[in-house]
């Protein structure tokens, strides 16, 4: 009785086994034919063929700590001394801005803008968390919220600027994106500089003075599942800014609005969406995710991190083009920007690791740069893996009714 | 028994997901004209693209004079005596006629270019093969039937013996076409051999020697036209028979749809005056066509009243609604529907799915969109009937990218959705262009339908077949003018085209509301919204 029991049970499991994996196999192959399949292994393909020449690389400048290295590259961020968990933990500290910034270049993209300009965007909303971040003291336990949310919307004012030029007096995004990133950058050194030096600039050091306690945002006991680590608030902001873009996109009529601008803007126009105001909303939510990336930096509570003060003689942060590599290899897509942001600051933790072992950390940078540019080629890529892939099947699916459009409308 | 200059042996060539020419055999003979005739997506242009060098076949062997000969390129083709006139000609707009047929062959004296010599063996081309052509003018200056011939001239210039003519006469005047039709009987009586590309069987029958059907990649037969006819040809090219006569009812006049009242465009950038004081209504139950030569102004008088372009001067009204200010939504939701000239550039998101495409007008509308948020099953059901109803042929239905779909289904889609959109209006402009024979047959009853059911439809057409086949009244535009504004039946298409080349002109008479449309346009202003 009891055996028969169990040999039942095991028959149940093994049948939902079998139906999971019939399931699989289906939605794989539902997969296979999308072209976001292949941009995502195109995107792989472009971290494998960088990380193999990056391990050439550090064979060729270190033969003999080449095994270490190695060894040390790969583990990035788990080299922390304080051990895994803090690793994971400063990954995810690390990451934050740059899913921010990645995210923003990623939405305009997909409104065929190429937002340049997110670095400006980026650090106006620094600046602006910072001001209520140090100066906003009467504002209480809303110190922190306030310092965001003004940090958002100055970077959202930040990119709806180029966007309205480009709307109304079709200016060149780009000429103006990286205008608006040094009118910013000296918008904010002039005001270090006089009006606000004395409240908020530790002249000694020539950087801001820290934020005040509650004007930093809290840690949301990340700081116990990772212990001594940067890890906070930050990074459940930047989740939920994935799914709501994700959602913004995929779901709803403003998202398919903005999407059919950036794939065709006469057919769009033609659709009835009002182009000029796609343009410049889609530039306004971009500068918005790059406000917020800028204020999560500078507000994060870590004792490890240098962001809480600004270096009042900076050039202009480089966070903001960060996210143009990022939202390329993540193909725009927003989910796809979250791995390529946590990828490359994972890849990037690896550099004092590999100091300590005689290897540059310029290194790093180079490995991430080879990824970057092979991730530039993904469409290439990504065309080769469609051919190999049809290569494979070929003489089976030759009569699919589906054809090439004839270039020149002939038959 | 002639020779053959040029056989095609056993071509064959596959592109992703179809073999656009499957064992294709086709043989030229010395001095004929050789009709080429097939539906959307038969292969004639695949064929064509590979006798002319741009694609390379899978297998198979071209000859020419028996003898094997391989054409990697365009130049090769070129070396071999082939030459094209392509649909779309390959001109320099702002050089002038010599220098366009010298481009690439200049024949120099110590690095000079010798005009005068050139000129001179110009004039004598153009003489002995009846070519009218002035050397020296410019391009852009010269109509579209002088154009053609320049590039007649480019080829015989270059001493091609075998002169390939992809649609030529889809941009000219019948007027222009029967020039065109005794320059290619001149030209195969000195020898040369023609590859004639068409769709329109009338002129088969009058100017070919032979004709080869292909269908679905197919070679379905090469036949000699003095023993065949159109019934014939258009069963083999389809595979089934079709109806060339539309069958249509009187047509009942109702209340007017669509007015323009002097409707002026001068472009911003050239300062053209484009669109001179256009007005003309359309009323429910009728189709109106506008004839016209390519490029007197039907392009942007299309976008004028789609919204696309802001007019410079004058009113719309649609709906006894004046539209003129409004936008190209309220547009589209308030009763107008646009098959759009430009099907890649206006008509559709080539990155997006078919359902997605098929609900380009309504996604934004209920049931298609729920608090802002996109319904894809209510879209994907949408997209699923139409392409039912219109049989509309796509590798993976809804989902198929539009832009991986045959031209001809592209535009099968495009027609479906700005018919599904029941609008009081639609401005269809060059519906059929690139639709095979069924397929205009389809999209013409449908559009008889549609003004059986009381819609107005404006059709801008270029295809003088189409006029009037379909068409209730045609408007004839001229350089930016109306200059004919007559009932079909009354006029024949000698006539029109006297109108379309600018020789005739009449004075149209004022277009205006009268006093009981007055108030209902007075009523509407302000209070009519949405329907």
């Amino acid at each position: 009785m009891k055996k028969n029991k169990f040999t039942n049970f095991f028959k149940l499991v093994g049948e939902k086994i079998v139906i999971a994996a019939k399931y699989l196999i289906k939605e794989y192959k539902v997969l296979k034919e999308k072209e976001g399949y292949k941009k995502f292994i195109a995107s792989l393909l472009a971290i494998v063929l960088g990380l193999l020449i990056g391990i050439i690389l550090i064979i060729i400048n270190k033969p003999g700590n080449a095994l270490n290295g190695i060894w040390r590259l790969l583990r990035g961020p788990l080299n922390n001394p304080f051990g895994f968990w803090s690793g994971i933990g400063q990954l995810l500290y690390r990451s934050t801005p740059l899913i921010f910034t990645g995210l923003a270049v990623a939405f305009a993209f997909k409104t065929g803008v190429f937002n340049i300009g997110a670095s400006g965007q980026y650090m106006v909303g620094l600046f602006a968390a910072m001001v209520v971040g140090i100066l906003g003291d009467s504002l209480g336990f809303m110190q922190w919220p306030v310092a965001v949310l003004c940090g958002a919307l100055a970077g959202a004012v930040w990119g709806m600027i180029p966007g309205a030029f480009k709307a109304y007096f079709n200016v060149n995004v780009v000429i103006t994106g990286i205008m608006f990133n040094y009118i910013g950058l000296f918008f904010i050194n002039g005001m270090l500089d006089g009006p606000l030096k004395s409240k908020m600039v530790n002249q000694a050091q020539n950087r801001t003075i820290p934020i005040d306690q509650a004007g930093r945002t809290p840690y949301a006991f990340l700081d116990k599942i990772f212990p001594n680590s940067g890890a906070d608030f930050g990074i459940i902001l930047a989740i939920i800014a994935v799914i709501v873009i994700y959602f913004i996109l995929n779901k709803t009529v403003f998202g398919r609005e903005l999407k059919s601008v950036g794939y065709n803007h006469h057919a769009a126009k033609y659709a009835g969406v009002a182009e000029k105001k796609a343009i410049i909303l889609s530039m306004t939510i971009s500068g918005l995710l790059a406000g917020m990336g800028g204020a999560l930096f500078i507000l994060a509570p870590s004792i490890f991190n240098l962001g809480n003060t600004y270096n009042v003689e900076s050039v202009v942060l480089p966070a903001g083009f960060d996210g143009i590599p990022i939202a390329l290899l993540g193909n725009s897509n927003p989910i796809g920007v979250f791995f390529s942001a946590l990828f490359i600051s994972y890849i990037k933790q690896s550099d004092l690791a590999l100091q300590s072992i005689g290897i540059s950390s310029e290194m790093v940078n180079m490995i991430v740069a080879i990824i970057l540019y092979f991730s530039a080629f993904s469409l290439i890529v990504s065309q080769y893996v469609s051919k190999f892939l049809k290569k494979r099947k070929e003489g089976k699916e030759l009569s699919i009714i589906e054809e090439e459009a004839p270039k020149e409308g002939v038959l | 028994m002639e020779k053959n200059i040029i056989e095609m042996r056993n071509i064959t060539k596959a592109f992703p997901g179809i073999i656009a020419n499957d064992n294709i055999t086709f043989e030229l003979r010395k001095g004929e004209i050789h009709a080429l005739l097939g539906e959307n997506g038969a292969g004639k242009s695949t064929l064509m693209s590979i006798l002319f060098g741009m694609y390379t076949a899978d297998s198979g062997q071209i000859y020419k004079n028996g003898e094997p000969i391989s054409i990697l390129s365009p130049n090769d083709a070129n070396d071999h005596g082939i030459g094209m006139v392509h649909q779309h000609f390959k001109l320099v707009e702002v050089f002038s006629v010599l220098d366009n047929i010298i481009l690439g062959v200049e024949k120099t004296k110590n690095g000079i270019i010798s005009r005068k010599e050139i000129e001179k063996e110009l004039l004598e081309l153009c003489e002995k093969y009846e070519l009218q052509v002035d050397p020296n003018a410019i391009i852009e200056n010269i109509s579209v039937g002088m154009q053609q011939r320049t590039e007649i001239l480019k080829m015989l210039y270059r001493e091609n013996e075998i002169l390939i003519f992809d649609e030529p006469t889809a941009v000219l005047t019948p007027q222009e076409i029967d020039q065109l039709m005794i320059t290619m009987k001149n030209l195969a009586a000195e020898g040369k051999s023609i590859i004639f590309i068409t769709h329109k069987l009338d002129e088969i029958v009058s100017v070919c020697d032979r004709v080869t059907v292909l269908r679905r990649g197919k070679l379905i037969k090469t036949l000699n036209v003095s023993e065949t006819n159109k019934e014939e040809l258009s069963y083999y090219m389809v595979g089934r028979d079709v109806d060339f006569t539309v069958q249509k009812k009187e047509s009942v006049i109702g209340d007017n749809v669509l007015m323009l009242k002097d409707i002026n465009y001068v472009d911003d950038f050239t300062k053209k005056h484009v669109l001179k004081d256009i007005s003309f209504k359309v009323n429910r139950g009728e189709i109106v066509c506008l004839a016209g030569i390519d490029g007197n102004g039907q392009t942007e008088l299309g976008y004028v009243i789609s919204g696309l372009l802001k007019p410079t001067s004058g009113e719309i009204y649609l709906n006894y609604v004046d539209v003129t200010k409004k936008s190209i939504r309220y547009r589209n939701d308030n009763g107008m529907s646009h098959i759009p000239e430009d099907r890649h550039r206006y008509g559709l998101i080539l990155e997006e799915s078919l359902s997605n495409n098929l609900s380009l007008k309504k996604y934004h509308l209920a049931p298609y969109q729920k608090h802002g948020l996109i319904n894809q099953k209510e879209i994907d059901v949408l997209g699923e009937k139409l392409i039912k109803d219109f049989d509309i042929r796509s590798g993976r239905r809804t989902k198929s990218l539009a832009g991986h779909m045959s031209g001809g289904n592209q535009q099968k889609a495009i027609i479906a959705r700005e018919i599904d959109k029941d609008s009081d209006f639609i401005l269809a402009i060059q519906t059929v262009r690139g639709l095979d024979v069924g397929a205009v047959e389809f999209a013409h009853k449908k559009m008889i339908e549609e003004r059986d059911k009381g819609k107005g439809i404006l059709m801008i057409s270029l295809d003088l077949d189409e006029v009037f086949s379909v068409s209730d009244r045609v408007l004839v535009i001229y350089e930016g003018e109306i200059v004919k504004d007559i009932l079909t039946k009354d006029v024949t298409v000698n006539e029109l085209g006297l109108y379309m080349a600018g020789v005739k002109k009449d004075k149209i008479p004022e277009v205006k509301f009268d006093s009981r449309e007055l108030k209902i346009v007075k009523e509407r202003s302000g209070v009519y919204e949405k329907k």
